[in-house]
């Protein structure tokens, strides 16, 4: 599609991701391309704008030249490009001071890149640069298969929906490929509600073909003949490469009537999502696609016996369906041998909170809480805080001590913890983080998005939310904690959907984890991590001052006074308990 | 047929229903909200969780499909527990204490509620909706199981209301809020119906405004937010207000329907179930239904009465091919009077096979329909023709008959009598000069001109008097010559017992109306009379409530006028020896519901009985008297009760229809003023078809509500019950 993909001598990739573009990437790619231009070099360097290769918050940009080494640069910025066009382009000296470091190689060391194996490699808005990579040989492959072998294949490579759940997706097929009815459809469920959470969009962003493929193999495997990519409307940029590459796809007879000269024809067709959390949820997102609410209805019946405009349909995530082009081109034995006994395969993963590197990782099931920090997380953000807790699996997830972080990432090791594998987020927090304060974080974010259906989580979350907050002003007593655990289980045992179901586990976990802290808070009125504003006396602890000053530095209100060498103070008068003061000191010296 | 075992019973069951609908049809009860048999399943309230073997969890039994051998339990120590803990959550959202009787009290009742007081829950605030007509949504009584917005939409095809916004928030509205009326609902309240809170109820009935207005000024709640008083009201009442409001029970709103669904005789069939009077009635009846229509809550009712009078006046006759008519009995009945009460009683008794006489003093048989209600209001073929069908089957009427009694007709060979006289004599003042021939009462002036004798009232005119006998005297006297009408009321208008539209006519037509006057003494001249007259104003209200009017002193005038019609009052002319029981003002003493007078075989009924009242009423009488009779002679009574029209279960689908509630009522045409006070003919014109079909179809379909598939398997079953599970 594009002719200097083939004239080029040179290639230039630049990250244009959402999260490349918000650190400026579009930028440096334009420049790139000015830059060439006035140089007359612009037919000798092909500029590729890719999708985010997953380090946070960076612009990276990747020199291939026709001879020699490739060269990646972090941290980009607009007024760089001149130097690397200067010195490498054309003088053929890397930029020694924009070149990549440990930092970027820590981050993909342990990776095992499938899924995001094109992310930040190839154009995807360029329909030949996923085929240059193999694209559509699977499904061509496929093509000449019987749909129970294919399936029989993707049951043994043991892959399981990355949704959440972690449904057998070999299963769910047979299912769906069983099930009667006149029109069988399937879903690719792009709604990622989960905040926090950016792989799907990542996946869409950086190779939207693989899950078109994917789509098409699974359409192939169950019969159906109609897709439909349920994607949020936050996500503009996917959206848009999704349109491009599902249009290049039916140019090149990828998709429509037909494919690859058989009798099989697939057709996709892009809904954008409402944008609730709950949208997310199977039977609420085919509703939504019906042109109705997005409620969840009960289930069964499911929705391979009936599902959209009661037909049989298939769900499956985008990063599910990222994956079976892989089974099937290197074969489900190969696909079996990664990852652990009840998970097979990687899973991506979003590192957030204080570790040094955040970022999209994708690693095997079964790496530990710790190999995730200790790995492409560099460790934690600050050292001289202790390490406290992991929440994994987002709003729905749990949150695990530090002191079981060596625990496996798989869906039977994690369900023991009572955390959940979710769509993979993961946000680690150290000694500042206070375990009531964070369960009332996810308790807020579930009571926001409830749909507001069934009485136990639109009610339930409510006073489990106003019980925490009771606690956190130093009003609860240790009858609040009975309340909590019962109304958890109550909420888990008969709410309707996965969203009421699993709201209570960050209650769940840190109530089972962090109970003494939980205590404090009722007993000792303390908050022993001090974010509990109302039991924070706002007084300098001189045992752990070091006198450094930050604080003084950072009230607002004026209230701290501290010369050097001498102990800060602060004017109980002049405090208006804003907290920038406990923000800034990492000595906990402020209680 | 499958089996499935519940609480270890088992049952039998076909197999496309759920665990509910089983377990409810065999009396095991499962407690549950949001479940309606007419409504698809949503499993949103979470009460109805049960525990089967083999599955995971806690299914919703109401969304769960039976399979055969299924072993369900919905007792266990843990559903309970959770039900509880449900209630309680319920509970905490909700505000004040469930209506007794509700489902949600029963629910509450046999669940329990957990006790969390450690903990201090703080629900929300939400709007209660009551400038609505006809029903109130108290959102903070609501527990959201969206029976209501389903009905609406699923049953009704309507979708007025739907559950908006989300999570804690969420709540049953219009669409963008909008007023129910701009919001497309047409007030079936079917939502009302299946509300398991009372978060929608029922307005009080407009008919009881006077208690309302009470209730309010002393609890200090808004008037518009107060319910109907159950224990006052039966649902009956409430609901098909119209039905129940009119004094012969007949079925308004089915006969409305099929009016608005073009079956015209099937309609006028359905009236005649009850009345033999449906054209006359339509043209005079005072329609108290009209006051209870629930469309009356909304803008105007329906013109209930004009309807009546449409299908009356296209009466083919073809009804009577459906008459139940019982064979001859040989027995006799005497009638006595030949107004709507005799003749209803002396048609139903026919039909139930006895010999029926009609004695009518009169040469023409009608009584108070033919003798005082003017000819323009009710014109003589239409009076003819109804009478004709009551002659048609078998009933005699002896017109211009001496008077009789109750002991005569014994002696002539009669079984039982009905003693229907009315109260024909007009009442006079007792001031001086009214023996004067040119000062007449109102009931002999009407008499007189119904039956086309000379009246000799010069130009000018008073009528004394406020009620229907003086606007049709006045409106009479215009027709008959009089240059001049002036009408003489003690009170103000707002006071006059008269039809509103009737002291409307007058006024177009250009009678003078005086109010606040009185006449003291007339002064008889030999070419005229000097009223003497004095003002009034308005006192302390009397019993009737009404304010006194008190003469005001020495504001006396004098009117001119060449004749005088004292339109004041009627009396009962109850032959003395008629060996009835009496009262002091000559009304005979009857038991309200059999009109029997104690005598055996002797029943009254009309006005004789209440003092002047309405044709319906005395309709209504007529028809007690004859199931009564019919059974003093042997029958069953049942003949009052006949069916000319073949109920079904109504459709209960009514679609959207846009602006329906703002449909006004649609007036029927009137001969123009000018034009009409030259003859006697009609005034008000009878619809066409396609005006009295659109009148009809502003009917709400009340009726609705009361087909519905009633909730009674929400009642907790004696037989789980008794089981122990309680
Ligand atoms: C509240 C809620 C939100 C969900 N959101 C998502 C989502 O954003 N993306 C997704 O793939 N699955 C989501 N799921 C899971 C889906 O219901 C469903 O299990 C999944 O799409 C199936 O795909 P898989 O088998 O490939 O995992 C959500 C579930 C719940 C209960
Ligand atoms: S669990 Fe929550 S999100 Fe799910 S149906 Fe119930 S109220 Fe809606
Ligand atoms: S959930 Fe079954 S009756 Fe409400």
């Amino acid at each position: 599609m594009n002719d200097r993909r083939e004239t080029a001598a040179g290639r230039i990739m630049v990250c244009t991701g959402t999260s490349g573009i918000s650190s400026g990437a579009e930028q440096v790619a334009a420049g790139l391309e000015r830059e060439l231009d006035s140089r007359n070099l612009r037919d000798a360097w092909h500029v590729v704008r890719t999708g985010d290769r997953g380090l946070f918050q960076d612009v990276l940009v990747d020199v291939i030249p026709p001879e020699g080494e490739r060269v990646t640069y972090v941290k980009v910025k607009p007024k760089d490009v001149g130097t690397i066009v200067e010195e490498h382009l054309v003088g053929g000296q890397p930029v020694k001071r924009l070149a990549a470091g440990k930092r970027y190689d820590d981050f993909f060391a342990t990776q095992q890149r499938i899924v995001l194996t094109n992310c930040g490699e190839i154009d995807p808005e360029d329909i030949d640069e996923y085929l240059d990579r193999g694209g559509y040989d699977a499904l061509k492959q496929v093509l000449a298969m019987d749909p129970d072998a294919l399936i029989d294949e993707v049951e043994k490579a043991g892959l399981r929906g990355r949704g959440g759940a972690g449904f057998p997706t070999g299963t769910k097929w047979r299912f769906a490929r069983k099930a009667q009815g006149v029109s069988k459809y399937i879903i690719c469920n792009a709604d990622e509600g989960d905040p926090g959470a950016f792989m799907d969009r990542s996946v869409l962003e950086g190779d939207p073909h693989a899950v078109l493929e994917g789509m098409a193999i699974g359409a192939y495997a169950i019969g159906a003949k109609q897709g439909f990519i349920y994607c949020r409307a936050e996500y503009p940029l996917a959206l848009k490469r999704l349109d491009i590459a599902i249009a290049q796809a039916k140019e090149r007879g990828l998709l429509g009537e037909g494919i690859f000269g058989t009798d099989f024809s697939f057709d996709v067709s892009v809904v954008q999502g409402a944008g609730a959390f709950v949208c997310g949820e199977e039977t609420a997102l085919m509703s939504s696609i019906e042109g109705h609410r997005g409620i969840p209805r009960p289930r069964p019946p499911f929705p391979a016996q009936s599902g959209l405009w009661g037909n049989p349909t298939n769900i499956n995530n985008v990063e599910t369906f990222a994956n079976v082009r892989h089974i099937v081109l290197r074969g489900a034995d190969w696909y079996a041998a990664i990852g652990t006994e009840s998970s097979k395969g990687t899973k991506v993963f979003a590192l957030a909170g204080k570790v040094k590197n955040t970022g999209l990782v994708e690693v095997p099931m079964g790496t530990t809480i710790r190999q995730l920090v200790e790995g492409p997380g560099r460790g934690m953000a600050v050292k001289r805080l202790k390490p406290k807790a992991v929440q994994i699996g987002g709003p729905s997830g749990g949150c695990l001590p530090e002191t079981i972080w060596d625990t496996p990432i798989d869906y039977a090791s994690l369900s023991e913890t009572g955390a959940i594998m979710g769509s993979g987020g993961i946000i680690f927090m150290d000694e500042k983080s206070c375990m009531v304060d964070v369960a009332r974080y996810f308790l807020e974010f579930t009571v926001k998005e409830s749909c507001g259906k069934c009485v136990p989580c639109r009610v339930g979350l409510k006073r489990m939310l106003e019980a925490i907050n009771e606690i956190a002003r130093g009003e609860g007593t240790l009858a609040h904690l009975d309340f909590l655990e019962d109304m958890a289980h109550t909420i888990q045992q008969t709410a309707l959907c996965g969203l009421g179901q699993t709201a209570p586990n960050p209650v769940l976990t840190t109530l089972r984890y962090f109970r003494e802290e939980y205590e404090a808070h009722i007993v000792d009125k303390k908050c022993p991590a001090h974010v509990c504003t109302d039991l924070i006396e706002f007084v300098v602890d001189e045992e752990k001052c070091t006198k450094c000053g930050l604080c003084f530095k950072a009230c607002p209100a004026g209230a701290i006074t501290w010369q050097k060498g001498e102990f800060a103070k602060i004017d109980q008068e002049k405090c208006t308990k804003c907290r920038s003061c406990i923000n800034v000191c990492d000595f906990m010296a402020i209680r | 047929m499958i089996s499935i075992t519940i609480n270890g019973k088992r049952i039998e069951t076909e197999e496309n229903k759920t665990v509910l609908e089983a377990a409810l049809a065999a009396g095991q009860y499962i407690p549950n909200l949001c479940h309606h048999p007419e409504l698809k399943p949503v499993g949103a309230c979470r009460m109805c969780i049960v525990e089967i073997e083999g599955l995971r969890g806690f299914p919703t039994s109401c969304t769960t499909m039976v399979r055969d051998g299924m072993v369900v339990r919905s007792e266990t120590d843990q559903l309970k527990k959770l039900r509880r803990n449900l209630m309680w959550l319920y509970e905490s959202e909700y505000q004040g204490t469930p209506p007794s009787g509700s489902q949600l009290e029963m629910v509450q009742k046999w669940t329990g509620t957990a006790d969390f007081d450690m903990v201090h829950p703080q629900p929300a605030q939400r709007p209660i909706h009551d400038q609505d007509p006809l029903y109130v949504r108290d959102a903070n009584k609501c527990i959201l199981c969206g029976k209501c917005t389903r009905i609406c939409q699923e049953v009704r095809g309507i979708g007025a209301i739907g559950i908006s916004y989300r999570g804690i928030a969420s709540q049953v509205t219009t669409a963008y809020e909008l007023p129910l009326v701009d919001a497309g609902c047409k007030f079936c309240t079917a939502c009302v119906e299946v509300c398991p809170a009372g978060a929608f109820y029922d307005k009080a009935p407009r008919l009881a405004a006077k208690e309302v207005e009470v209730e309010a000024a002393e609890t200090g709640q808004p008037a518009e937010r107060i319910g109907v008083d159950w224990d006052k009201w039966t649902k009956e009442e409430v609901v098909i207000s119209c039905q129940t409001t009119c004094p012969a029970g007949i079925d308004v709103p089915l006969y409305t329907r099929l009016i608005a669904e073009g079956k015209f005789q099937d309609s006028l069939a359905v009236i005649r179930e009850k009345v033999p009077f449906p054209h006359s009635l339509g043209a005079v009846c005072p329609h108290p239904c009209e006051a209870a229509c629930r469309r009356g809550g909304i803008n105007e009712p329906i013109a209930i009465r004009e309807l009546k009078k449409f299908v009356g006046s296209l009466d083919d006759g073809s009804w009577m091919s459906r008459l139940t008519r019982r064979p001859d009995t040989g027995k006799k009945v005497a009638v006595l009077g030949s107004g709507p009460a005799g003749l209803t009683a002396a048609w139903f008794l026919r039909l139930a096979g006895h010999e029926v006489t009609v004695f009518e003093v009169m040469p023409k048989a009608g009584g108070m329909l033919r003798a005082a209600i003017p000819r323009y209001r009710l014109p003589s073929d239409v009076l003819d023709k109804e009478i004709g069908f009551i002659e048609k089957i078998g009933v005699t009427i002896e017109t211009n008959s001496s008077k009789m009694t109750a002991d005569k007709a014994f002696n002539l060979g009669y079984d039982a009598v009905f003693a229907a006289y009315g109260a024909p004599l007009g009442t006079k003042m007792g001031i001086s000069g009214e023996d004067d021939p040119r000062v007449m009462d109102g009931l002999s002036m009407l008499k007189a001109v119904a039956f086309g004798q000379e009246l000799n009232l010069g130009k000018r005119v008073c009528v004394v008097g406020g009620g229907n006998v003086a606007t049709d005297a006045a409106r009479s006297a215009l027709r008959s010559g009089a240059e001049h009408v002036t009408m003489l009321y003690r009170r103000t208008r707002s006071e006059m017992p008269a039809f509103a539209e009737e002291v409307e006519a007058c006024l177009e037509e250009g009678v003078e109306l005086r109010l606040l006057v009185n006449p003291v003494g007339i002064t008889a001249t030999s070419d005229h009379l000097d009223v003497q007259c004095i003002k009034m104003e308005l006192g302390e209200p009397d019993e009737s409530g009404r304010r006194r009017p008190v003469p005001i002193e020495g504001s006396e005038f004098v009117i001119a006028a060449d004749s005088l019609i004292m339109a004041i009052g009627q009396k009962t002319d109850v032959p003395d020896e008629s060996k009835v029981p009496v009262s002091k003002r000559g009304r005979i003493l009857v038991d309200d519901e059999t009109q029997s007078t104690g005598t055996p075989g002797v029943y009254a009924g009309g006005d004789v009985v209440t003092g002047p009242a309405t044709v319906i009423e005395a309709i209504a009488a007529g028809r007690r008297a004859a199931a009564s009779i019919d059974r003093y002679l042997g029958g069953d009574g049942a003949i009052v009760d006949q069916s000319l029209f073949v109920r079904e279960r109504e459709n209960p689908y009514l679609g959207r229809q846009e602006g329906f509630a703002h449909q006004h009522r649609l007036e029927p045409a009137h001969l123009p003023a000018e034009q009409r006070i030259h003859s006697f003919d009609e005034v008000e014109i009878v619809y066409d078809e396609k005006t009295a079909m659109a009148e009809a179809d502003r009917c709400l379909r009340c009726r609705l509500r009361l087909e519905m598939i009633p909730p009674a398997d929400s009642t907790p079953g004696s037989d789980s019950a008794a089981n122990g599970s309680v």
